[in-house]
C-alpha cells in the first residue's frame, strides 16, 4: 500500500495524502483544517513545544516510535544550522539533527556550547543561526 | 442533500472520530457516523449555509449557530465532519473559515 508523509512531524506512514481532511495520527495535524492559515513549518514548532507527543487515541503508537528521527523526513538541512524555536535548540547538518536533548544542553544561552558540541564533530560544517 | 457514502474507509471514520468525536458529543464511531451523515444530509435549516468549492466541487455545510462543519467530496464520501474551533483553523471566526473554504479555486 502506498503511503505519504506528513509535511508538519514527518510521519512517513500516513494512508492517505496529506490534504482534504486527511489525519496525520502522530502529530495530529487535519489537513485543509488545522493547517488553513498557519505553515507546516509552524504546527511543527508548535508540535515539538508540546513534547513531540503521539496524537492519535485510536491510532496505536508504531513499536520503537521515534520522533525525532522522523523529523529528519521534513527537515533537510542545507548545510550546518541551528534553529531556536520555544526554547529549543535544534542543530542540524550533515544529515543528522541534535536536538538539545539529545546533545544534553539547556537552550539558554547554548550557542557556544552547542557550537563547542559541533566543533568536535568530525567533519563539522560552520553554523549558520536562523531565529 | 442526497444520501452520503459514509467515511471513505474505516481507518478514515476512526481517525475522524478520534479527533472530533467528543467534540460533536459522539460516544463511538457510529455514532459519530450517524451524526455526520444527519448534519450532512438533512434538509437546510435557518442558520445552515452551504456551498460547493470551486476547487474540487465538495459541498460545504457549516450551521452559524451550532458551528458544525462538514464536507462531502464529489464522489459523495464524507471528508470530515467538526465542530469549528479558531484555535484550530486560526481564522478569527469560523464563518471567516467557512467562507475562505468556499472561495478556494
Amino acid at each position: 500500500m502506498k503511503t505519504y508523509t506528513c509535511p508538519v512531524c514527518g510521519y512517513d506512514n500516513l494512508e492517505e495524502p496529506p490534504f482534504d481532511y486527511a489525519i496525520c495520527p502522530s502529530c495530529g495535524t487535519e489537513f485543509g483544517y488545522t493547517d488553513a492559515k498557519r505553515a507546516h513549518k509552524t504546527l511543527r514548532q508548535l508540535w515539538i513545544a508540546n513534547g513531540k507527543v503521539w496524537y492519535s487515541r485510536v491510532t496505536p503508537r508504531p513499536l520503537n516510535w521515534d520522533p525525532d528521527k522522523q523529523l529528519a523526513n521534513v527537515w533537510t538541512p542545507l548545510s550546518t544550522s541551528i534553529e531556536v524555536d520555544y526554547g529549543n535548540v535544534v542543530v542540524a547538518g550533515n544529515n543528522t539533527i541534535f536536538t538539545t536533548e539529545a546533545v544534553g544542553f539547556d537552550f539558554r544561552g547554548a550557542f557556544l556550547q552547542v557550537s563547542s558540541f559541533l566543533a568536535s564533530e568530525p567533519n563539522f560544517v560552520p553554523a549558520t543561526v536562523q531565529e | 442533500m442526497p444520501p452520503t457514502r459514509g467515511f471513505r474507509d474505516a481507518s478514515n471514520l476512526r481517525e475522524h472520530f478520534g479527533k472530533h468525536g467528543a467534540e460533536v458529543g459522539a460516544l463511538t464511531e457510529a455514532e459519530y457516523l450517524s451524526l455526520a451523515k444527519r448534519f450532512l444530509e438533512r434538509p437546510m435549516e435557518r442558520e445552515d449555509k452551504d456551498c460547493i468549492r470551486p476547487r474540487d466541487g465538495d459541498y460545504i455545510r457549516y450551521n452559524a449557530k451550532t458551528h458544525e462543519f462538514g464536507v462531502i467530496a464529489n464522489d459523495g464520501f464524507i471528508r470530515t465532519y467538526v465542530i469549528l474551533d479558531p484555535g484550530d483553523h486560526a481564522y478569527s471566526t469560523n464563518a471567516g473559515y467557512f467562507l475562505a473554504e468556499c472561495a478556494k479555486t
